[in-house]
């Protein structure tokens, strides 16, 4: 039975072991998702990025093995230098980005964790400045910076032992460890040209890419006038894919939530054109 | 008694301080704008470069609230991580698997902020194929020698614009 005297101490006592809790919960449930995608880089060391970028080339080469280079190095140039200026805003800085137009009908682009990033020439051929295709690649540099890939196949962090997942599958001598990372790479292949990424994943790729563009100087309108111009010349999307109407519903949402205004960065159409008249 | 219970209650604001605890956040992008508002549209307080150590005082979705000149700033939180920027190095490479020769190549930056890539693994069976998918490191390759130095980029930055 609580005396008179136990009484006021009680509420205290009981107050400053909930503060603790409550704080945490807190934390952890404001933009939790937010803070881990773009923030979680504690589960990563050296070690871990240069094996990403390892089995990035694998997927890049495979890539490069079903599509050829757009053979044009004037071309190959300017969109690395759209990349670059692009690739400047995220805060991958210790990857170094290869972009590059391949030859393909197919109207898309891929990436590949550590960086690799390629554009189709149907998809060039669609675009009308450099602000489009700066959208087009910041959501494919979006995919790369929240390491989707790496995720999906679970690759990220730790094992309890302490050794990088990653690591462990790709710097194994084994049968069993080169069985499994051939596993990993055709996974990552079927995921990147066939079976595409969750549909969150696109969406958070999205809103990323409109930030980047923005942040780049690029007028932020470019990656909508592209899907919508896209929309009306590609009929399917791809199974995990968004509509095209949900894409742009959602970049005008998240540029009103973020006071990002359209028609206030440049296009560089004339340049757009100078170089890309290879494939006009 | 009520002396005991504000001891009490202050013992468990100490409890709670580590979950209260700043953040410090790290640049990574080249340079990130600081804002006096979370919106890009607002007005820009300054700029700061790849590195720069930040304090968070507060978040709001993407944005982080920081400390700038002595007033309140907003940064993206997409230009920034909890680490400090990463510099690559060969050494930091894990043992190669047998019977595959590797060579690393270090890419040094003219500028000491910007972290140093690392590039080229040089695979010596090329072309092989694997379970019937073609792969052409030859093309990979060519794909990575085409690169941008900063002071390219800088002037690709300086043309564009019309």
């Amino acid at each position: 039975m609580m005396t008179p005297r136990s009484f006021p101490l009680l509420p205290a006592l009981l107050l400053s072991l909930c503060l603790p809790a409550a704080v945490c919960a807190a934390d952890t449930s404001a933009a939790w998702r937010t803070r881990v995608s773009a923030l979680d880089t504690e589960n990563y060391n050296n070690a871990d990025i240069l094996e990403e970028v390892r089995f990035g080339k694998e997927i890049a080469a495979r890539i490069l093995g079903r599509y050829k280079l757009v053979d044009d190095q004037k071309l190959q140039r300017y969109v690395n230098r759209v990349g670059a200026v692009v690739a400047q805003q995220t805060c991958r800085s210790e990857l170094t980005f290869h972009f590059a137009v391949i030859e393909s009908s197919e109207i898309n682009a891929y990436s590949t964790p550590g960086g690799y990033i390629f554009v189709t020439s149907a998809a060039v051929k669609l675009m009308r400045d450099e602000a489009e295709l700066a959208g087009v690649l910041a959501h494919e540099l979006a995919h790369v910076c929240e390491r989707h890939i790496v995720t999906e196949l679970n690759l990220r962090g730790r094992d309890e032992s302490g050794v990088s997942s990653l690591v462990a599958l790709i710097g194994g001598a084994s049968d069993s460890a080169k069985v499994a990372f051939n596993q990993s790479v055709e996974k990552a292949i079927d995921l990147v040209l066939r079976d595409g990424y969750k549909r969150e994943d696109e969406m958070r790729a999205d809103e990323d890419a409109l930030l980047y563009v923005a942040m780049s100087g690029y007028d932020p309108a470019g990656l909508d006038s592209y899907l919508l111009r896209v929309s009306t010349t590609k009929a399917e999307v791809g199974k995990t894919y968004p509509r095209y109407d949900t894409r742009r519903q959602l970049l005008q949402k998240v540029a009103a939530d973020h006071g990002v205004v359209s028609g206030s960065g440049r296009r560089d159409a004339a340049r757009f054109s100078g170089a890309t008249q290879v494939l006009q | 008694m009520k002396r005991t219970g504000l001891i009490v209650l202050a013992a468990g604001c100490i409890l709670a301080a580590p979950a209260l605890a700043q953040e410090t956040y790290y640049v990574q992008s080249a340079t990130t704008l600081l804002l006096a508002k979370p919106a890009m549209n607002a007005t820009v307080l300054g700029r700061a470069e790849r590195g720069t150590v930040f304090r968070e005082g507060a978040r709001q979705g993407n944005w982080i609230k920081v400390q700038y000149n002595g007033q309140d700033a907003w940064v993206s939180a997409l230009t920034t991580t909890t680490s400090p920027p990463r510099l690559l190095t060969a050494s930091d490479a894990p043992p190669t698997p047998d019977g595959e020769h590797t060579r690393l190549r270090s890419r040094a930056s003219a500028q000491p902020a910007i972290v140093a890539g690392v590039k080229g693994f040089v695979y010596e069976d090329r072309n092989r194929a694997s379970s019937g998918e073609r792969v052409d490191f030859n093309a990979l390759e060519k794909m990575e020698a085409v690169t941008v130095t900063p002071e390219e980029l800088q002037a690709f930055i300086a043309q564009g614009g019309q």
